[in-house]
């Protein structure tokens, strides 16, 4: 007999018997598509929480914080050790201190971050106003900071003074503990926060040491380097790379549980489908006494249930990726409508790799086959005669 | 020179259900010959081991001593893949119930014996197609089976016999289910069969009003041949 016979034959059952089928072919989708949909979301939380974090520059830096201060001071000597290194592409400095601003009768509370002229382009800032500043009593403000002085539109504080002062927290040599200025705003920044950036090296490196240096390495694969040698050099240091393997490692337990879910349901599914082959196998019990009589041989026999319950794990498998796209979309629809009823950007919470979908479908003809084998080979050691007397 | 049989039945007994409060001889010691040519009606009231007789022949049910030899080769040797091919290749059955595959349409019923052969679909539906007009079921191709009466199932069922252009034709009761008017067609077909296109035939019977088309009758009674 041909395997285009074998196959004939058993798609032509398969037909012969629609609903059954069909409610088969369902049971079996209905599990593989709990599978998909459950893992699909892992996949698209996974992808929307690495791409909050990632920006493609992104992965290539690191930030150094001065750990225990009283051992390693993070200074100069330490700024210019590092950008020596051999992977280091671009490094900058800055240090945060505590201060206030004032501007048009409002006095605040205000973060006023040091910085060096790298510190914008490094840290990715968004400017919603004006340029980085190129002068010493340049400032940049945070548009968090815009809404305590009750400005709306960010361009209107460009070219506008603001009075600040800081307060240092180590005693300098002057005895000062506090420091006024007058700062000319040149650009504003996307932040939520109070922030003012001072770009002045020269004040910095003099009065105080850096809470914070960011390095950017030259390529990913150098950003395990420059983080053991700045390690080594007694400060924490902590890069975006680490986190997301570390992500990715909580998203594969996450997916893996979501799995098992589905894999219940799928369990559920094969059970049916057992249930189903074996039914079937009862019913055609005179069938297979017939076509054994005629001379089809056991091998055949078997071939002809193992093909049938294969189709219908692969068909539960398609039906099972139709599914769970379609439950997807009204997910990522309802996501989007609640996202931006709440003033948030359209976001896809669901994601499939073609290479999951296709190793599913796989898996699923794979359960369909495995649940045929015992059916099959019950059918194949049938007595022709005593089938032919079933009923 | 000396005519050697087809088949050979050499004392063959066969006992159902062995050592059990219900053991019974279906066959005691039956032994007989059939030749190219033949038609041969086996003839026997009810229970008597007629069905069991053709079965062990179609290789479907093994004897328990004696010898059955298909142009010399003995079946007690033989295994259930050579059975097989036996009954595939060397045997035309029609049975005593049509059993036709009830979703399949006529001509695939017909055809099946020779897909089983792994025939082409090409040549395995041409001659299906041959049969069936031969039979006057031209029109029924596509029909599934219980769209027939009983007369043209059962011509369907010699039409699947005769596929593989068997050794040998072993027919079970053929108008055991049908109206006089029917059988009558039926018997009529099968003696066309062995008159005009010479297939060697054994018919198993219960009613001796079809004696006279035989070349030859064995009379079969519990189990033993009395004629
Ligand atoms: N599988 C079996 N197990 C037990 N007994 C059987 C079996 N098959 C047949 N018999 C018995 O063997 C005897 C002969 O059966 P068989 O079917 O050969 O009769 P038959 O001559 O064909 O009868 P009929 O004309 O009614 O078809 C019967 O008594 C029957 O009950
Ligand atoms: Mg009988």
């Amino acid at each position: 007999m041909r395997l285009s016979d074998i196959i004939l034959l058993s798609l032509q059952n398969l037909l012969g018997n629609k609903m059954r089928s069909f409610l088969t072919i369902l049971g079996v989708g209905v599990g593989i598509g709990a599978i998909i949909f459950l893992v699909g979301i892992g996949f698209g939380v996974q992808d929307l929480t690495i791409k909050k974090l990632t920006t493609s520059s992104a992965t290539t830096s690191l930030e150094v914080y001065s750990g225990n201060p009283d051992l390693v001071k993070l200074d100069s000597k330490v700024v210019q050790r590092i950008s020596n290194f051999p992977e280091v592409e671009k490094i900058s400095a800055s240090t945060s201190l505590p201060g206030q601003s004032a501007y048009a009768e409002v006095n605040t509370e205000t973060l006023i971050k040091i910085v060096d002229s790298n510190y914008y382009e490094l840290n990715q800032t968004k400017f919603l106003a004006g340029v980085k500043p190129k002068a010493k009593n340049e400032i940049t403000v945070s548009n968090g900071l815009l809404k305590l002085f009750n400005i709306s539109d960010p361009q209107s504080i460009i070219a506008k003074e603001i009075q600040l002062s800081l307060f240092m927290l180590q005693n300098q040599s002057d005895g000062k503990d506090s420091y006024e200025m007058k700062g000319l705003v040149v650009g504003v920044i996307d932040n939520p926060s109070q922030i003012v950036e001072i770009q002045d090296s020269d004040f910095s490196v003099s009065a105080i040491d850096y809470s914070r240096i960011k390095i950017k390495a030259k390529s990913v694969s150098d950003v395990a380097a420059v983080q053991k040698k700045v390690n080594d050099l007694g400060f924490e240091v902590s890069s975006l790379m680490e986190k997301l393997n570390e992500i990715n490692r909580v998203f594969k337990v996450i997916q893996i549980v979501l799995a098992s879910f589905g894999l219940i349901a799928l369990a559920v599914a094969a059970i049916g489908m057992f249930n189903t082959m074996t039914v079937t196998l009862l019913e055609r019990t005179r069938e297979i006494g017939i076509i054994r009589a005629l001379g089809a041989r056991r091998k055949e026999v078997e071939k002809l249930f193992i093909f049938e319950s294969g189709m219908i794990g692969l068909a539960g498998g398609v039906m099972g990726v139709i599914l769970a796209y379609i439950l997807s979309l009204f997910v990522n629809v309802g996501i989007n409508l609640l996202a931006k009823s709440v003033g948030q950007e359209g976001l896809a919470i669901f994601r499939l790799p073609v290479s999951f979908v296709g190793g599913v479908i796989v898996f699923s003809l794979l359960v369909g086959i495995i649940t045929g084998i015992y059916p099959s080979l019950r059918a194949a050691r049938l007595n022709p005669l005593q089938a032919l007397r079933y009923e | 020179m000396k005519r050697h049989p087809i088949i050979e039945v050499v004392k063959i007994e066969k006992t159902y259900d062995i050592g059990q409060p219900n053991e019974f001889r279906a066959l005691r010691g039956v032994s007989f010959k059939i030749y190219a040519g033949d038609f041969i009606i086996i003839l026997g009231p009810s229970g008597c081991g007629k069905s069991t007789l053709l079965h062990c022949l179609a290789g479907l049910e093994i004897f328990d001593s004696g010898e059955i030899k298909i142009r010399g080769e003995k079946m007690s040797k033989m295994n259930e893949d050579s059975l097989t091919s036996h009954r595939r290749n060397k045997i035309g059955m029609v049975f005593q119930q049509f059993n036709l595959i009830k979703n399949l349409s006529v001509l695939q019923n017909v055809a099946l014996p020779r897909m089983l052969q792994g025939k082409s679909r090409v040549s395995r539906i041409s001659r299906a197609k041959k049969l069936l007009t031969d039979f006057g079921l031209g029109k029924m191709f596509n029909r599934i089976p219980s769209e027939l009466s009983g007369g043209q199932q059962q011509r369907v069922a010699i039409a699947r016999a005769l596929v593989n252009a068997p050794w040998i034709l072993l027919v079970d009761e053929p108008t055991g289910n049908l109206d006089s008017k029917s059988a009558k067609e039926v018997m009529k077909l099968i003696v066309v069969l062995n008159k005009k296109s010479k297939r060697t035939i054994v018919l198993v019977t219960h009613n001796p009003g079809y004696l006279h088309l035989a070349s030859r009758v064995i009379k079969i009674q519990d189990g033993k041949i009395v004629k």
